[in-house]
């Protein structure tokens, strides 16, 4: 697949770091790393798409069912991303008003 | 896969449209090849790179919505880029397609306009994301589409499906 997904923890979170192309083939992968971070008690999540180098709805549908999933748990997900091409994305499908975006790991891990 | 290219040279020439036409099985490992050829077609023709990745989307996106319909399904996907003044995409299929999403939100239903960067879908509130599903987490299927193209048409028949999206060119 081309899509890499590495989990590590720092202070209290579970940073998911997703590299490559989320889309439609590759979107699973995420959802099932997600799932089992869930499915074991890690409930506040924040994606990491620095390093993302495409992402569509399939992608988009899997971020808002982790969403879904974690707050279920009284959790949150947020993500970081600074990278305009993806940012619109989550714009036109109004997402950027759903999901709290950090520009930097920096930023996300400064606020709890 | 299989796929057909007129060289622009013949094609001027003849005064003939250039056409680029990929045909895959409606596997997903294989939208990336069709959105990599999209992106290599329109890379042809202008040099803005932010329009090269929003053909690039709106191509994976609807060869996605039928790839993703029925994967068991043997009909293909054809892919059809047609260059004129503007550039016209075609993706078509006999066989299912995605028409909509958990809500049952339809294709017609109405939402953003075509090229409204901005964005009316109804994913916006939490009241309104869907709830898990545990086979899939949808959303609206056709709301990134739609507001990437200018124009857009659905032609939905019996057993088969031809998207239509098109862009002028600058």
């Amino acid at each position: 697949m081309d899509l890499s997904v590495e989990t590590r923890h720092e202070g209290g979170h579970t940073i998911i770091e997703v590299g490559g192309e989320i889309d439609v083939y590759t979107a699973p992968k995420l959802r099932d790393k997600i799932t089992e971070l869930v499915s074991s008690g890690e409930y506040d999540l924040v994606i990491d798409m620095e390093r993302v180098d495409f992402l569509d709805s399939t992608g988009l549908g899997v971020l808002v069912g982790g969403l879904k999933k974690v707050r279920a748990n009284d959790g949150s997900m947020r993500l970081i991303c600074n990278q305009e091409r993806l940012l619109k994305i989550f714009r036109i499908t109004g997402l950027a008003k759903v999901f709290v975006i950090h520009e930097s790991q920096a930023d996300a891990l400064a606020e709890r | 896969m299989s796929t057909e290219t007129h060289p622009p040279g013949a094609a001027a020439a003849l005064d003939v449209a250039p056409v680029v036409s990929v045909t895959v099985t409606r596997d997903p490992a294989l939208v990336r090849t069709v959105r990599l050829v999209a992106a290599a077609v329109t890379r042809r023709v202008t040099s803005d790179e932010d329009f090269v990745e929003v053909v690039r989307l709106a191509v994976g996106e609807g060869c996605a919505l039928m790839v993703g319909a029925d994967q068991s399904s043997e009909e293909p996907v054809t892919v059809t880029l047609t260059v004129t003044d503007r550039l016209t995409v075609a993706v078509s299929s006999a066989g299912a397609i995605v028409t909509e999403n958990a809500h049952g939100h339809a294709l017609g239903d109405a939402g953003a306009a075509p090229g409204d960067a901005g964005g009316s879908h109804e994913v916006a509130d939490d009241a309104d994301l869907p709830a898990p599903v545990d086979q899939s987490d949808t959303m609206e299927p056709w709301a990134l589409l739609r507001g990437l193209v200018d124009t857009f048409e659905a032609d939905l028949g019996d057993g088969s499906a031809t998207l239509r999206m098109s862009w002028p060119l600058r």
